[in-house]
């Protein structure tokens, strides 16, 4: 069963590694690799598919728990309907991949969408693979926004790309959160999550049936096409052609079929289930198929062929009595073979005449012979003529349905219908005589060959039907079934050769048949409406904001004071026991002395205008704090403390540097105005009310957490007790740090990386693009100072290894006193950023070559990573205790897990640090667009409205 | 000691409110690191129980709150990259906007 799990895997592992595959070698074609490795999992699939565990009704299932108590595990299901769909998707898209290889003219285009693709296989197979309802619903909504971004493939051109790609999302999305609701009450109404427990269960009794059935089936109706939802899918024929054939024909739009035939045991076969999707299928099917012989394009023709299809497909799966699973399964297979082939034939033949249109064409036979061939196949197979596998699908359908004459007509008629569309696809394109010269460039040959396969295909499987498909299909088809290339003369076969011959009819009437079946119907305008309905309520609620960013803190602020007031922090204060004021010892004294002097500095820093002093006062407010940190006595903490706001000392002060002094100026000057007009002074009360109110909710706040908090009864106790004995470190901070709280550790570091990442990432676009920012700053930065005298910079220079020997001291004996890996990496981080403030960032650049902080960074999360999975290997947990060298004693240190972590914790936050030293020293601004301010939203190009082909012509 | 530890938060927190509240976006940077430092000594003092000693396994007298101690120190690290993102920010919008006041950051408005 881990067969399973590659199969799902190995297309997103290919995918999110193309782009290192395309970087090692530019010019590989990643199509042939993708292609190779879908062709692997077929035959993986196949391999499984025949097995007796399989064929005789049984379902496999494999489990990878990841919150079992949520029932949320990675669970996959494995029968033969997600077998066949396993089958087709791997086996389509062994053929597409190839196809997308060397369908695009641009080799970028080709990358981007084949890794796409990737993705998509991905997501398709696990959604048909998934056993647990939560993980079908991520899959089926991830296949939704791929597919979102292939139809929206050329949006960066055309502006119908964009309309189609979004029009899908929101209808597909749409239908996702009613499946999700749905999912849900399927869930708690059968009591598991799992498909393997439900499938055991009927549900049609429940008290929920309706609206949980309603639910589900709006997700199937929308994603797959049905009226009247269909409108998203022609719509994205923007899509390039591959995708469309592949998402838009064989696999994706079936996902709906797919969710409906699995729950068709549990759910299935009401009077309700069964009139909702017969009348919502049939209506889909004979509308599509009216519309689709007047399409003028070509993909717009295969389009409507596929909503009608699917529309014959979810109807049959609501004939009474299961009698129309059959004709499904059949249905699913052959239409996932032909309209794919005709789709990438279409794709070529818009590569080779840079047109769609069917009225342009003509004559193709002689250039294109091959897509000649696959085509006549194909069409025919959609026609329903023998020996091909769509006339067995066209058999077993009119068969579903012979029971009822009307049902039966509508089947007839579409049936008819289609065939008139696939004699079109074959006489017009390839054998009328052209209208004008039809311009044609050759094709790469593999266009061409590889939809050989799926024409091969068709035929195969319909010569041998009943060897081949019989055990897929019996365990899936709750009645005896017969199925045949061949059944004889009987009146189904005899319905199927009046519907061809009526298709012929028709074809000749096509013409007529165009202008008759013009009527001005369709379901986009309804959707354009409630679009722009919802545009304009939300028009209407931003009203309400007034942009200024002040305002929004405001109220965020008073909410959260509101709650805090309102959540019992008023009646908490009157039921309090009486404040202690208790004795007054030495270093109570010393604590006030702080707090007075730290207050007072704060206060400070509110106060004074200019920012320079500013930040000294909330220099000396940090040391204060410093200051009482280390009278708690909390020694770990005071020192990273002081060595923090050091750094955040020189990081404030580099940062006000780099802003101009216009620019302080003013805002100085906006400090002043407050009280020079009413509105000012309205301004500044309401601000001193919040303040204050703050201020005494908060002080309101501690006092009560300050007096009803637990005396050594807490889990701190624990920590003292067992630090020693669990963690062998004298140290308790640190072995909270490392060990008992180890993972918070871990992500601590990981986020204080990405904050100095996302610093460098903020302040270096445009880096290298230059040009000049509109309002130049004068250089304070540390490159252009030279107030330094030669004295300083020997120190800064000794200080630096100083700082290191500081660091290694701290990590190696930090379980045993003061200090660990985070004031060694500060430590060693303020060296550095002494040496930026000394010598400036030229000079550090050149000097210090290994100084590459991105790595450092890269290097501690690593280490911390590997090092946490270490003990996992030699049986332990996550972040456990593992002793590298046991017998090793030297100079009484221990070199275990713990002391990898500190190494680890070291170098991520001295890497953290000098980023943001490298970052903020570096001598340039970062230069924006001049126009940056008065272009909020970045406007598209919009060049075509409607492609008429996907390529350009020289 | 309850009192001065509970009165001082509650006068960090006013004071770094109202400095978030500046029209000047230095200064309201500046009024984090006022909030955060605020949250810390929160931490520290509603631990579990003073100590007169550090928190280690060899002391003899009651030791000080380990616990919190060791969030803090997390604590102080993250604060600094987040207050040196925000900084960052801070730059970035006085070069984008070509100010650092923050009413005429509007551009949330239409």
């Amino acid at each position: 069963m881990p067969i399973l799990l590659l199969v799902v895997g190995m297309p997103f592992l290919l995918g999110m590694t193309q782009h290192i595959i395309q970087r090692l070698n530019g010019r590989m074609n990643t199509g042939w690799l993708a292609s190779g490795s879908m062709s692997v999992s077929f035959v993986l699939l196949l391999t499984i598919a025949y097995q007796p565990v399989i064929v005789g009704q049984g379902a496999l299932t494999y489990t990878l728990e990841w919150l079992p108590d949520y029932g949320l595990n990675l669970s996959f299901y494995l029968d033969s309907l997600s077998l066949l769909f396993g089958l087709i998707i791997t086996g389509v898209g062994t053929v597409v991949f190839l196809y997308s290889g060397y369908y695009f003219d641009e080799t970028d285009e080709r990358n981007r969408f084949i890794h796409l693709l990737l993705l998509f296989t991905s997501a398709m197979l696990w959604l048909i693979f998934s056993n647990n309802l939560i993980t079908l619903f991520i899959a089926w909504e991830l296949t939704s926004i791929i597919s979102f971004l292939l139809i929206g493939f050329k949006g960066n051109k055309y502006a119908s790309a964009r309309e189609g790609a979004t029009r899908a999302l929101v209808v597909t999305g749409g239908g996702g959160l009613a499946l999700l609701v749905g999912l849900l009450a399927l869930g708690s109404a059968g009591g598991s999550y799992e498909f393997s427990d439900l499938l055991a269960l009927d549900l049609t009794e429940h008290a929920w049936y309706i609206p949980l059935t309603l639910l589900l089936l709006l997700g199937a109706f929308t994603k797959s096409a049905q009226f009247p939802f269909h409108f998203w899918l022609p719509g994205a024929m923007d899509a390039p052609t591959p995708a469309s054939a592949f998402l838009h024909s064989a696999t994706m739009v079936k996902a709906g079929v797919y969710l409906l035939a699995r729950l068709h045991p549990v759910l299935g076969d009401t009077l309700f289930w069964n009139n909702a999707l017969m009348i919502v299928g049939l209506t889909t099917m004979l509308f599509s198929a009216v519309v689709a012989v007047r399409q003028p394009d070509l993909k717009g023709l295969l389009a409507f062929t596929t909503t009608s299809k699917l529309g014959a497909l979810v109807a049959l799966l609501g004939v009474p009595g299961g009698y129309g699973v059959k004709a499904a399964l059949i249905g699913i297979l052959a239409h996932a073979l032909y309209k794919s082939a005709l789709f990438l034939s279409v794709g070529n033949i818009d590569h080779a005449t840079g047109t769609r249109l069917v009225n342009k064409l003509g004559g193709l036979w002689k250039n294109m012979p091959i897509t000649g061939v696959v085509v006549i196949v194909s069409s025919l197979s959609m026609a329903g003529l023998p020996p091909l596998l769509g006339f067995v699908a066209k058999e077993t359908l009119l068969e579903a349905f012979v029971y009822d004459p009307l049902l039966l007509a509508i089947v007839f008629i579409s049936a008819a219908l289609t065939a008139t569309a696939g004699y079109i696809l074959i006489w017009d394109v390839f054998f009328a005589k052209a209208t004008e010269e039809v311009h044609f460039h050759p094709l790469h040959k593999p266009l061409e060959v590889g939809l050989l396969v799926l024409a091969l295909a068709t035929v195969i499987l319909a010569l041998f039907v009943t060897q081949l498909l019989i055990p897929l299909f019996t365990p899936l088809i709750p009645v005896e079934f017969k199925l045949v290339l061949f059944p004889g003369f009987n009146n189904v076969f005899f319905l199927s050769v009046a519907a061809i011959t009526t298709g012929l009819a028709l074809f000749f009437l096509r013409n007529l048949w165009r202008r008759v079946s013009e009527f001005s119907f369709n379901t986009i305008s309804v959707y354009d409406r409630l679009i722009a309905t919802s545009e304009w309520v939300a028009d209407q609620v931003l009203k309400t904001q007034n942009g200024l960013l002040r305002h929004y803190l405001i109220v965020i602020i008073s909410v959260v004071m509101a709650i805090l007031l309102y959540g019992g922090l008023v009646q908490d204060i009157f039921s309090m026991p009486s404040v202690e004021l208790g004795t007054f010892t030495l270093p109570d004294l010393l604590d006030v002395m702080l707090l007075v002097l730290a207050v007072g500095a704060a206060y400070a820093s509110v106060r004074v205008r200019h920012h320079l002093n500013a930040a000294l006062a909330l220099a000396i407010f940090g040391y204060a704090i410093g200051g009482v940190f280390f009278v708690e006595p909390a020694p770990d903490v005071a020192l990273v403390m002081i060595l923090v706001e050091t750094l955040a000392t020189v990081v404030l002060i580099i940062m006000i540097g780099r802003i101009s002094a216009k620019q302080r100026a003013e805002a100085m000057e906006a400090l002043d105005r407050n009280f020079n007009n009413r509105a000012g002074a309205f301004a500044s009360i309401r601000d001193i009310t919040i303040a204050v109110i703050t201020g005494v909710s908060m002080f309101a706040f501690a006092l009560i957490a300050l007096v009803n908090r637990d005396n050594r009864d807490s889990i701190a106790v624990w920590h003292l007790d067992n630090a020693e004995s669990a963690v062998g470190v004298t140290d308790v901070v640190s072995a909270i740090l490392t060990d008992f709280r180890g993972t918070d550790t871990l992500i601590e570091i990981a986020v204080f990386a990405t904050a100095t990442l996302g610093l460098l990432a903020l302040l270096t676009i445009n880096r290298e693009a230059g040009g000049e920012p509109e309002d130049p700053i004068e250089e304070v930065t540390p490159a252009k100072i030279s107030i330094f005298t030669p004295m300083i910079q020997v120190v800064a220079s000794l200080v630096f290894p100083l700082t290191l020997i500081i660091s290694a001291v701290h990590i190696l004996y930090g379980a045993n006193a003061p200090g660990d890996g985070f004031t060694a990496g500060i430590v060693s981080g303020l060296g550095i950023a002494l040496y930026y403030v000394v010598f400036g960032y030229d000079y550090v650049n050149e000097r210090f070559t290994w100084l590459r902080p991105v790595r450092f960074v890269v290097f501690g999360l690593a280490l911390a990573l590997i090092n946490a999975v270490i003990p996992i290997l030699s049986g332990g947990s996550f972040m456990g205790l593992v002793e590298y060298a046991p017998g090793l004693d030297f100079a009484n240190l221990k070199f275990n897990t713990t002391l990898v972590f500190e190494i680890a914790i070291a170098v991520t936050v001295f890497g953290g640090v000098s980023l943001i030293m490298e970052t903020i020293a570096h001598p340039t601004q970062v230069p924006f667009p001049t126009d940056a301010r008065r272009t909020s939203t970045s406007e598209m190009p919009v060049i075509v409205q409607q492609p008429e082909s996907e390529f350009e012509q020289a | 000691m309850n009192l001065v530890f509970a009165m001082t938060v509650g006068i960090l927190f006013g004071l770094g409110v109202y400095q978030l509240l500046r029209r000047d976006l230095i200064k309201a940077a500046m009024g984090f690191a006022l909030l955060f430092t605020a949250v810390n000594l929160l931490l520290l003092a509603v631990g579990a129980f003073d100590g007169t000693v550090p928190a280690y396994t060899d002391q003899t007298e009651q030791s000080s709150d380990p616990l919190v101690q060791a969030l803090i120190l997390t604590a102080i690290v993250v604060s600094f990259g987040s207050y040196a993102l925000l900084l960052g920010l801070v730059n970035i919008v006085s070069t984008r906007f070509g100010t650092a006041r923050t009413d005429d950051v509007n551009h949330l408005q239409n």
